[in-house]
């Protein structure tokens, strides 16, 4: 009977923990509904990369040899060789973004990098903490509100808390609608956040809108070459939604790509959530530095507003400049609710629309530029 | 703590955020540019 019973003997009390965890991500991706298209598989993954031996991840059978487990592979392959799950998924990303709202109101890019603040506050604090630089910025960049740039940049960097760095970038975009209006109410008074803007959007035409994605690549990659296959695919995505003669092929990226990659992206991340390397203090700091990373993101965006407003004679209002993370559309939805709570007539969402586009290119370049600071 | 590490992270943080801003208003200024071309004209 001894064969029967030597995976329940094998588990120890770290696995039982993971266990938890897992269930935890699925009944939060299930019952809350929180990012549930990367919580559930990362939750499921946790739960098959802790059972004892488990065959998903590589194992050396004895008269056998090495033999590979699908997880392992798919880490190796798709993450670890090139990066390739979240690059692609970047395709399907840009396809799905309209910048319209951002081009025809491009004061909004200031927000989408003010934004971008926490992240490297949020990197200061984890040295102040103990964690070497490369671990900072995986750190760090959990404040890009953008999982495939959390993946990416961890994983460039070879950061050994990739899970962890998952995890949390995950948890708190789906918790934006509790994070940000406690950080934006830190830094406004109640007049401020009932300023109102005017909408005035200028017309942007077809051949603008295809322009500009060409245009985005070629200065990101000149100011952070690094950040060139992050941008570029993103881009390269945008141009196939704006060219007007590949809507198939648009329609592909946004849909069947995105979700297959989606799918593959969350289990193959499980592969860094063993108990071995997740059962430790620095996930615990990793998931406090996370918020910290999201709450200092909304502060920067809004003082950049506050300060902006010395000069302007058109107010904007604050609140607007914490939509420039890059949580989209759920950052933008939380600041329209917040305006019109403040005063019911005041609609702020196309101009949060263009602040939180502005910030998945903030993000993005950020990522970028980290890696350029760091890897040259 | 690593005093040199947090110094680093700094030196970081001021060129990150300047690099970033830069860019974005470069492509801000470049995206008034673009709001100027209109669209091509449909043959008669």
């Amino acid at each position: 009977m001894e064969f029967l019973l030597s995976g329940i003997t094998a588990i120890r009390w770290e696995e039982y923990l993971m266990f938890l965890i897992g269930g935890i991500l699925i009944y939060l991706a299930i019952r809350k509904n929180y990012e549930p298209a990367l919580l559930l598989p990362m939750g499921f993954g946790a739960i098959l990369v802790n059972l004892p031996a488990t065959g998903v991840l590589n194992q050396t059978y004895e008269g056998i040899g090495n033999v590979n487990g699908i997880i392992e592979w798919l880490f190796h392959v798709g993450i670890e060789t090139s990066e390739v799950l979240p690059i692609l998924l970047f395709i399907g990303i840009g396809a799905m973004i309209d910048f319209g709202p951002l081009l025809s109101n491009p004061k909004m890019f200031l927000f989408g990098g003010a934004a971008q603040f926490g992240i490297f506050l949020t990197m200061t604090l984890a040295a102040m903490l103990g964690f070497n630089l490369n671990d900072c910025a995986s750190i760090g960049i959990i404040g890009a509100a953008d999982g495939p740039t959390s993946i990416l940049v961890s994983q460039v960097l070879k950061s050994q808390y990739i899970g962890a760095i998952a995890v949390a970038a995950y948890s708190y975009m789906a918790l934006v609608p509790i994070v940000q209006p406690f950080a934006i109410k830190l830094v406004t008074t109640k007049k401020e956040r009932m300023i109102r803007m005017q909408y005035n959007p200028a017309s942007i035409s077809k051949r603008a809108r295809i322009l500009f994605p060409i245009i985005v690549t070629v200065i990101a990659g000149l100011i952070a070459p690094s950040s060139v296959s992050l941008v570029g695919f993103l881009m390269f995505g945008n141009l196939l939604r704006e060219c007007g003669v590949l809507n198939s092929l648009s329609d592909t990226a946004q849909n069947v790509l995105a979700n297959l990659i989606t799918l593959l992206l969350g289990i193959t991340i499980s592969f860094s959530m063993k108990a071995d390397a997740f059962v430790n203090v620095q996930t615990a700091l990793i998931m406090g530095l996370g918020l910290f990373a999201f709450v200092f993101d909304t502060i920067g965006g809004v003082l950049f507003a506050k300060f902006l407003n010395l000069f302007l004679k058109n107010k904007i209002n604050p609140m607007v400049g914490g939509a420039g993370i890059s949580a989209f559309p759920m950052s933008a939805r939380v600041i329209q609710k917040m305006g019109i709570k403040e005063d019911p007539s005041n609609h702020l969402l196309m101009h949060a629309v263009g602040a939180n586009v502005a910030g998945q290119i903030g993000s993005v370049l950020a990522g970028g530029i980290i890696l350029n600071l760091l890897l040259h | 703590m690593d005093l040199e590490t947090v110094f680093l992270t700094l030196e970081i943080m001021w060129k990150g955020m300047f690099s970033i801003f830069i860019a974005m208003l470069i492509i801000a200024g470049i995206v008034v540019i673009l709001q100027k071309i209109p669209d091509k004209k449909e043959n008669k």
